[in-house]
């Protein structure tokens, strides 16, 4: 009683308290088996009989379909409640006093005020949301361009050229032959 | 006409001593422990079909048993222990009249001890030293790994061991 599963002395464990719960258990054992259990316990289950048992008394194995079952249970109605629904509408005259208040902004002002609409998408919406898809429209085409006009390397955008194409150039222009005559008189070298 | 269900009762209710004692240690008295132990029982026969492993119904047993005390240990908390309760009976005690009552002393200190222990150290020092299990069936039972249920039941026998010397 004084060792543990591995034959090793038990810590901490006085031989008092052993003592004790061993006292214990066999008073308890002894009152226990004077009182014919088992004959009571059958009287009780008789009278119990195994009904269905809902919710927290379904077995184990039931546990993980009722959750499944639940867990669509719940998608289903929040599907149902939220099929079908539109974004909120404004009323009119909000939506006039929103678009006023947005075209008075001085970032709007610096656009113009939107013509006749240019494209089918433009046809639903309001002067103050033309501007601003316009401008994004506009960005996004800015965008692009800067990204195709890359610049390439000094060295790939200069052509080499040999000394006699160099001379060729120089002296078959005559606008550069005139410019050079500008400068005979000042410098030697020309 | 024995029927399966009959044969089932008897191979179950072979263990009520095993479950009376841990019915005992988590209790306050014998009368309480037995009608945990009935308790413990009769949900253990609504549950049988849970049962997947034959070869563990000891444990599955002890198991519900703990299930059953600590529910019950939770609803009477704000109940205090009545020391005329835990007394066992000592009517027939040879020894002498001061013995006894060293005896009874003892009995209640060290029920104080274990019903102030936490819950994951009381279950497990019930379970080891009242329903006799080994550590590796404590692991098995409750699901821990052995050197939790080691560090536990070695947590829970000195904070007894100090509580018995303090008083």
């Amino acid at each position: 009683m004084n060792e543990n599963d591995t034959g090793k002395p038990l810590l901490n464990m006085p031989e008092k308290v052993r003592l004790i719960i061993q006292r214990e258990t066999e008073d308890g054992l002894r009152r226990f088996r004077a009182g014919n259990f088992d004959s009571r316990l059958e009287s009780f289950r008789r009278s119990r009989p195994e009904g269905k048992r809902f919710f927290f008394g379904l077995p184990k194995w039931a546990w993980i379909p009722a959750l499944g079952f639940t867990i669509a249970g719940i998608l289903v109605i929040m599907d149902v409640l939220w099929f079908g629904r539109t974004r909120p509408v404004f009323p009119p005259a909000e939506i006039g006093t929103i678009d006023a208040a947005l075209i008075s902004l001085p970032g709007f002002r610096t656009l113009s005020i939107p013509g006749p609409t240019e494209t089918a998408a433009e046809e639903d919406l309001f002067p103050a949301a033309i501007i601003v898809s316009r401008a994004l429209a506009i960005a996004a085409r800015n965008a692009a361009e800067r990204r195709e006009t890359v610049v390439p390397p000094a060295d790939k955008l200069v052509p080499r050229y040999s000394l006699e194409q160099k001379i060729k150039i120089l002296f078959g222009d005559k606008t550069i032959e005139r410019a050079f005559s500008l400068f005979k008189d000042k410098f030697k070298e020309v | 006409m024995t029927t399966p269900d009959d044969g089932r009762f008897r191979e179950i209710i072979g263990y009520k001593e095993d479950v009376f004692r841990v019915c005992l240690g988590f209790s306050r008295n014998v009368a309480d422990a037995e009608d945990l132990c009935q308790d413990a029982f009769l949900k253990a026969f609504a549950r049988a079909g849970d049962l997947r492993q034959p070869g563990s119904l000891r444990i599955w047993l002890l198991r519900i048993a703990r299930t059953t005390c600590l529910d019950h240990s939770r609803r009477m908390r704000r109940n205090p222990i009545d020391l005329v309760d835990v007394v066992p009976d000592t009517a027939a005690d040879p020894r002498t009249p001061e013995i006894v009552s060293e005896v009874n002393e003892s009995f209640r200190r060290l029920k104080e001890a274990v019903q102030s222990l936490p819950r994951k150290q009381r279950e497990v020092f019930v379970l080891r030293e009242y329903g006799g299990l080994s550590y590796e069936d404590l692991a098995r039972g409750l699901e821990l790994r052995p050197g939790t249920v080691m560090s536990r039941l070695n947590r829970a026998r000195r904070a007894i061991t100090a509580a018995m010397k303090e008083e």
